[in-house]
């Protein structure tokens, strides 16, 4: 048979023919499936272990349980394959143990097994693509162009901050050394603070909180500091002035278990008042769409149906002092019809709403704005806290009460020498402590104090004001005029780029740690974080950075630091806890415990220590040191030609807006896309207003605003008040975290702070504002 | 001339198309039969033999007596245990029992040295799949033979065919199989039954 090119054409059709009978095609698209899988990582698998531990990712201090992953080498030996090769390719790299969820513990109090879906994904802080995995050197000037690094040693470093810290004080300048901190809770930012008052600098300052308007209102009302908690799951009546109780304020997943409890008694009332339809307006039995900032005047319209209508509670207000003057005021400024002009809610429901408020116990007034970062004014915390007065609510069982310290032991008297008294002496660069006597928390005086050149020294802990703060970009060219800063976070923020040296600190996940009382939880508790594993070896806990810091520097700062390292102090702290015989860990009673060391190992063991609060009628001042609840909008809030619209800051779950953590890398994925389109962010506006600037869903448009310029696309939606432009907070990184730069913008940059003029406090939960089609 | 050298030799061509093209076709066909049935599988497939020649026969109900689940168990949580481990072994071949060179080669490399014996499965299921023997087994009461082939009768291990492209086994199961059983019993398919 002569081959030629016809039949070999025959024989190829043949050929393909028979292929097709044969098993080679088909076996070879499922090999071809079954090999390019093996490509994608493969999670460890082997014996699973859990832990214990808090979360510390917002300050609600749920308890969390780990499950860790042996990584079994033996395994691919085992499973006898000879591929083992791809396997080891594919696999993420080895080590001892792998964290591969976290779930919520169901024998801690505050969530009762319970997860929000912020901490549930609080792996990706651990293993992110963003941490710092040793310390940094800056290479170039700041200010000029992207930072470059060099990793250098511990050594290196602490000699470095030593160094440049005993220059400071050998001068006599310690006051010129600022510390930013997110919050003062917790022993780590006690230590901080004691360190920085040895080394002679009284400028340990915060990042702005709603807390900081409440301590204020509280010392003036009460007398008293703490933090306020409420009594959610007793309270029959919750008249909540603009409280996301169910998108992270306070204790997020303690208020969503809170909430079940309601639905199943159905013996619960929520009033919502807020412009925006929330998760929790949605969710509420009422909504009161307010217009923003004249919540004050609401509460006090309420308290003036009370009062008249003689609703209050007779022994309550007995308790309380200046109920005359109140009552004078009430009737003379808030008539029904003139509060109702103001806020833009009708006459009669706002009576309703009161006499249902009064007459239902135990109920509870709640002040607050979203998660409780954006602080308000005084007037309005004032007039809000009143109205839990008039019904008998303050430090009743179904009210609000102010928590209960944890008894840690005390720390021992600050040592201080000549250079410290002299440093401690001078004021605050911020203006706390100033003026205004009960001002605290003023962080947004910052930018102006570091313009000034007030700094030589600035050392941010987990915090990150160069996103974070009213005006932030403002502020994070004043860093750049600072002539040392020292970072320490463990992943890469907006702050940490700003700094010379960078030290990383170990996550929560992998550190010993405090989480004193859920955030508005009426109990006190506390809890550990503890050292589960540890990803990044050289990140070190921020104490056990500042402890070998104050041996170093000596003198009184290392005489106020004695301790060798964190745990030391922790474990002597909580000594105290044992000696108050206290509360109850576990379900055991302290004062059963044998010894401290029971204690101790009781809560290493993941247990929390709980102590239930004292339940008895309080009362306060209305009006205090006679400083009338005003009700004068602070200037912004008018309406003007140029910006006749608010922009109100809102918050989500989803999206981290506070402590150090930024948004968690792939919870970017978990944003609704009316919050975030790729790379875009939407603002909330009402129908209307859009339909009368001939703007459709999804239209790009500027919102121009007296301090800057956002380029959004709008999202049409009839739940936002007209006029009121919704903006999402915790979005607009430029991080250099490739899951975050970019998306969307930062509303921090043009919310201006304006001051509160009693407190001198920032407000600044929104702006004035123009929404313009582009 | 030219026309007529054309004209015969189109015949001509047309001729031997219609014979020797046809038996090119049949030709191509056969083989590509042979090497897709006898010569692909020795290419694609490594023949790993066991690492101990066991017998079936000799443990079951014509030899010890053993239930198959005397070793192939369900744990109290109904995880199924999969491939003995050299512990269930050792219960009897502590020390050699009989003259068997693969019993001999049990004691002396594994059982003395306490060193699991590295099987090699017949259908271990690919990475992202999520199998569970207990629902299988226990809820839909389907027999081990539906899917395994039936080892009750055979004398000697046959050697694991390992595509070498892979590293799967030969019986490993496609999806195609998985869904097929799944649509038949009325079992759902949806992605996340199989794939967790």
């Amino acid at each position: 048979m002569k081959l030629d090119r016809r039949g070999f054409l025959k024989f190829a059709v043949g050929g393909a023919i028979g292929t097709l009978a044969t098993p080679i095609p088909w076996d070879l698209i499922d090999e071809s499936a079954k090999f390019t899988d093996l490509w994608a990582p493969e999670p460890a698998k082997g014996p699973s272990s859990f832990v214990h531990s808090t979360c510390r990712l917002c300050p609600g201090g749920c308890g969390i349980t780990l499950r860790l992953v042996e990584d079994k080498s033996g395994r691919d030996e085992w499973r006898g394959w000879h591929h083992k090769e791809f396997i080891q390719r594919r696999r993420l790299p080895a080590v001892p143990l792998r964290a591969v969820k976290i779930a919520g513990n169901p024998d801690h109090p505050v969530n009762q097994g319970g997860i929000c879906p912020l901490g549930a994904a609080g792996l990706q802080l651990l293993y992110g693509a963003n941490r710092i995995t040793a310390p940094l050197k800056r290479t170039n000037p700041k200010g000029e162009g992207e930072a470059t690094w060099k990793k250098i040693t511990w050594d290196e470093a602490l000699n470095i901050v030593t160094g440049k810290l005993r220059e400071i004080r050998e001068a006599g300048n310690p006051h010129t050394v600022a510390c930013i901190l997110d919050s003062k809770k917790g022993l780590t930012a006690e230590l901080m603070e004691r360190f920085f008052r040895a080394y002679g600098s009284p400028n340990v300052i915060t990042m702005p909180s709603q807390e900081d308007v409440e301590t204020v209102g509280l010392s003036l009302m009460q007398g008293t500091g703490g933090h306020l908690a409420y009594d959610l799951e007793n309270s029959k009546f919750v008249l909540s002035f603009g409280v996301a109780l169910l998108e992270g304020w306070g204790a997020p997943v303690h208020n969503m278990m809170v909430f079940r409890k309601w639905q199943e008694a159905n013996e619960h009332t929520l009033v919502q008042i807020e412009p925006n339809c929330s998760v929790t307006a949605s969710k509420a039995d009422k909504w009161l769409a307010v217009k923003p900032g004249t919540e004050a005047a609401l509460a006090l319209g309420m308290a003036n149906v009370i009062v008249t209508e003689g609703l209050y509670d007779r022994s309550s207000v007995a308790r309380c002092q200046g109920f005359e003057g109140f009552k004078a005021l009430l009737e003379s400024e808030y008539n029904l019809h003139k509060v109702s002009d103001i806020t833009g809610i009708p006459a009669t429901i706002i009576a309703d709403t009161a006499r249902a408020f009064a007459v239902t116990k135990p109920a509870v007034a709640v002040y607050g704005r979203g998660q409780g970062v954006m602080s308000g004014n005084l007037a309005e915390f004032m007039s809000i806290y009143s109205l839990n007065a008039l019904v008998g609510s303050i430090g009743a069982k179904g009210g609000v009460v102010v928590q209960r310290e944890v008894p840690f032991s005390s720390w021992p008297a600050l040592v201080t020498d000549a250079v410290a008294e002299q440093g401690l002496s001078q004021p605050r660069i911020d203006g706390e402590g100033g003026e205004i006597k009960h001002s605290i928390g003023m962080a947004h005086n910052l930018t102006a104090a570091l313009k000034g050149g007030a700094v030589n020294a600035l050392v941010v802990h987990e915090a990150n004001p160069c996103y974070a703060l009213p005006r932030a970009h403002k502020f994070k060219e004043a860093v750049a005029t600072v002539p040392f800063v020292l970072a320490l976070t463990s992943c890469m923020n907006e702050t940490t780029l700003s700094a010379d040296i960078i030290l990383p600190v170990a996550s929560y996940l992998e550190r010993l740690e405090d989480v004193t009382s859920a955030a508005r939880v009426p109990y006190a508790s506390l809890s550990l974080t503890r050292p589960v594993l540890a990803n990044v070896p050289e990140a070190r806990h921020p104490g056990d950075v500042f402890l070998p810091l104050a041996k170093a520097m000596g003198g009184s700062v290392g005489s106020s630091l004695p301790w060798d390292n964190f745990e030391a102090l922790l474990k002597e702290k909580v000594g105290g806890i044992f000696a108050s015989r206290r509360g109850r860990i576990g379900d055991q009673e302290v004062a059963m415990l044998g010894s401290p060391d029971e204690l101790w190992e009781g809560l290493n063991a993941g247990k929390c220590w709980y102590e239930e609060p004292i339940f008895g009628g309080g009362g306060l001042t209305f009006n205090s040191q006679g400083q009338t609840p005003h009700l004068e909008p602070v200037s912004w809030m008018k309406a003007s030609r140029e910006f006749p619209m608010l922009l109100v800051a809102y918050e989500n779950i989803n999206i981290a807006n506070r402590r150090a953590v930024d948004t968690l890398p792939y919870l970017t994925k978990n944003i609704d896309n009316t919050v975030l389109q790729k790379h875009d962010l939407l603002v909330r506006v009402n129908p209307e207003t859009a339909g009368r600037l001939r703007l459709v869903e999804g239209d790009a448009a500027a919102v121009q605003c007296p301090t800057g310029r956002l380029s959004v696309r709008v999202h049409l939606d009839v739940g936002m008040m007209p006029d009121v432009i919704g903006i999402p907070l915790g979005l607009g990184h430029s991080n250099d975290d490739p899951f975050l730069t970019g998306k969307g913008v930062n509303a921090y940059e043009v919310l201006e702070p304006e001051l509160d003029p009693v407190t001198g406090l920032a407000v600044w939960w929104g702006t004035r504002a123009k929404l313009i089609k582009v | 001339m030219s026309e007529e050298h054309a004209t015969s030799g189109g015949r001509e061509g047309g001729h031997k198309q219609a014979s020797g093209g046809l038996g090119m076709l049949a030709v191509g066909f056969v083989v590509a039969i042979v090497v897709g049935w006898l010569l692909y599988p020795a290419i694609v497939m490594s023949s790993k033999p066991q690492p101990i020649n066991f017998n079936h026969k000799v443990h079951g109900a014509e030899g010890a007596g053993l239930a198959c689940d005397s070793c192939h168990t369900f744990r109290e949580d109904g995880s199924f245990t999969g491939i003995p481990r050299l512990d269930n072994c050792i219960q009897c071949h502590a020390s050699a029992q009989g003259e068997s060179p693969d019993e001999a080669k049990l004691v002396e490399q594994y059982v003395t040295p306490n060193k699991e014996i590295p099987w090699l499965s017949y259908s271990y299921q690919p990475l992202c799949v999520f199998f569970s023997h207990a629902a299988h087994v226990k809820m839909a009461q389907l027999e081990c033979t539906a899917c395994h082939e039936d080892m009750s009768k055979s004398t000697s291990s046959p050697p694991a065919k390992v595509y070498r492209i892979s590293g799967y086994s030969k019986d490993t199961m496609s999806m195609e199989e998985c869904e097929d059983c799944h649509a038949k019993k009325g079992t759902s398919n949806a992605c996340f039954v199989c794939h967790k």
